[in-house]
């Protein structure tokens, strides 16, 4: 009798083994926490800066001495009426707006604006900075995008407006995409304002001093209210 | 019969066993109590807006302030994934503490109700955290699994496609378990789904205009201390109102950002209840340090106190973006930041919604809530 109960239980534990694998392999549900560990609930990412991949680079800026000027502004050039847009669709040109907003001056804010919309401002504030989501949000391809800078950069020489080129998002706004849109604008501008950890490799800083252009360098997006009231008030 | 006696206290020692794992579990269905406030207008329950839903374990409590004075409305969403406390305790302490002046505030502190009923063994993930208040008395959190327990939806299957059009397939199967992978839900689908649907529902029958879900992440993820805004035609709107209370809390020494929603972010409540309701909706997320994979004992220390030195080191050495703090990244700062999050939501939507304003009172400044931490915040039970 002994044995018989010795090989049904030997039997039995086989059979539970062999369920406990083929649970495992058909449903693989009790891994949940698996796969929802790498799907976060902000959703997809949208950069092509790899944020986790730190770039070590001695910043002037710090939460201590928030803002550094390199060169001389002159604020007199920067007269009414003030156009704000935005190069790139990234959420960069929605905080300028809150920005301008609070520093409490008249201005025009369309961030997809055309060659048109512009014509006639005496300064043209662009925030620079490419986002997938943000072109996708506003319909507009990358190529229309470019398109378009193009023609207001055109518009501007045409007018012969002053150019503010402002990079406030940081890092994650580097990339191909930004960084052509970006050149499109220093190349024009009189002054710019840059999130300081955006400039590890020196780009914004290096083209600032070789063409002899005032830049503010910020410690963190919120410290751009305090550059554009010193200018604009 | 005596020679089996060995055999029968070992079945009778299994099911001591049994037993006590069992009320364990049943334990799990015991839910928080809330604090009462006078100034709450009425309970319902969300199969109110899912009929489906009635009778299961996954209908939850909605709680209203209608202040009575024409206004917005707005939604408030915790508890979506029940192993992210900040959201829950977020939405317990709002409904301890607010007081609306104008327009209404639905609350839902256990999105998913049934994700409360069950945890991560797997991870090592402990049930319960308790938060001591002022008075000396003791309050116990439970710490549930993000998706619904599999008592209540189960199997998971192999292939499903959701009303927005998510396809889960192979290892996104669980998430058929998980709210913010479901909206805009299905009237008679799966239990998740109803409870997703309830929300839409919720949504378009009370005339939601700005809804925040609460969330928490861990340290590996990009949008930490990150707004997401949905994409929309009026998208722009949208973005403003959100970069409005970014900039708030950053002048306020808050780090905040904010991104549109994914193009591929379908089922996500930011993403497909922003495209199917006329909400603007927002989504934000905190870091919680006992949802990474390198976290270390799992106690209260690392829920309340947030203190996981390996992240600490491991963004030290390069390998973490997020800032970790050094000395951790306690509940009450990151409920804190949930709270100056929805009060700076609500006041920048009602700058650019005079006519739709919603304002409430109740909840604090960031500094007030970290200085008088989560024992003056909550409420002690009667």
């Amino acid at each position: 009798m002994k044995k018989i109960i010795v090989v049904l239980l030997a039997i039995a534990l086989l059979i539970g083994f062999g369920s406990c694998s083929k649970s495992e392999s058909k449903a693989a549900t009790p891994a949940a926490a698996a796969p929802a560990a790498n799907t976060p609930s902000t959703g997809t990412v949208d950069s092509e800066y790899d944020p986790n991949a730190t770039v070590d680079f001695e910043m002037k800026t710090s939460a201590d001495k928030r803002v550094v000027t390199i060169g001389e502004i002159d604020k007199s050039l920067y007269q009414s009426p003030i156009f704000v847009t935005s190069f790139g669709q990234s959420t960069d040109a929605a905080m300028l707006d809150t920005v301008m907003k609070r520093v409490g001056i008249d201005y025009h804010y369309n961030p997809t604006a055309t060659a048109d919309d512009i014509a006639g401002s005496k300064t043209v504030i662009i925030a620079v900075g490419a986002s997938t989501k943000g072109l996708g949000a506003a319909g507009i391809s990358e190529a229309d995008e470019t398109a378009r800078a193009k023609a207001i950069m055109k518009q501007i020489k045409a007018d012969g407006s002053q150019v503010i080129c402002c990079h406030i998002g940081g890092s994650s706004r580097r990339g191909a995409l930004s960084d052509e849109l970006a050149d499109m604008v220093m190349k024009q501008c009189s002054y710019i304002v840059l999130k300081e950890d955006a400039n590890f490799d020196s780009k914004f800083t290096d083209f600032a001093s070789a063409h002899n252009i005032p830049i503010s360098l910020i410690f963190a997006t919120k410290d751009t209210v305090s550059v554009f009231t010193d200018i604009f008030k | 019969m005596k020679e089996y006696w060995k055999n029968i206290v070992v079945l009778l020692i299994a099911l001591l066993f049994a037993v006590l794992a069992s009320i364990d579990f049943i334990s799990m269905q015991v839910q928080e109590k809330i604090a009462p406030n006078q100034n709450l207008t009425e309970v319902k329950m969300l199969s109110c807006y899912s009929p489906g839903l009635k009778g299961t374990d996954s209908d939850t409590e909605v709680y209203v302030f209608d202040s009575g004075n024409p206004g917005g409305t707005m939604l408030i969403l915790g508890g979506t994934h029940p192993n992210e406390s900040a959201g829950m305790v977020s939405a317990i302490a709002t409904i301890e503490n607010l007081e609306v002046e104008r327009g209404r505030v639905f609350i839902i502190p256990w999105t998913n109700k049934s994700g409360f009923t069950h945890t991560s063994p797997l991870d090592g993930m402990q049930d319960r955290f308790s938060i001591t208040l002022s008075d000396g008395s003791i309050r116990t959190f439970r710490v549930g699994n993000r998706l619904t327990n599999p008592v209540d939806q189960w199997p998971d299957r192999t292939y499903y496609e959701g009303t927005s059009g998510r396809k889960l397939i192979g290892s996104e199967s669980p998430e058929i378990r998980n709210v913010n992978r479901l909206y805009y839900g299905k009237e008679n689908g799966v239990l998740t789904e109803r409870v997703c649907y309830g929300i839409y529902n919720l949504i378009n029958a009370e005339g939601v205009d700005l809804t925040m879900d609460m969330h928490e992440g861990s340290p590996e993820f990009l949008y930490l201390d990150c707004t997401m805004v949905n994409q929309k035609a009026d998208n722009e709107k949208a973005m403003s109102i959100a970069s409005s209370m970014a900039l708030s809390m950053q002048l306020d020494g808050l780090d905040m950002r904010t991104e549109y929603s994914g193009k591929s972010s379908y089922g996500l409540s930011h993403r497909s209840l922003g495209d199917n309701t006329a909400s603007m909706m927002t989504l934000m997320e905190t870091y919680n340090p006992s949802m990474g994979p390198l976290h270390g004992k799992m106690d209260d220390d690392l829920i309340v106190n947030g203190n996981e030195p390996n992240y600490y080191q491991a963004h030290n050495e390069g390998y973490i973006y997020f800032d970790v703090p050094e000395n951790g990244y306690p509940l009450a700062e990151r409920v804190a930041r949930h709270l100056t999050c929805i009060s700076y939501l609500a006041q920048s939507y009602s700058e650019a919604n005079p006519h739709d304003a919603i304002v409430f009172e109740g909840l604090g400044s960031y500094d007030d809530i970290v200085e008088k931490g989560l024992g003056n915040l909550l409420k002690p039970i009667d």
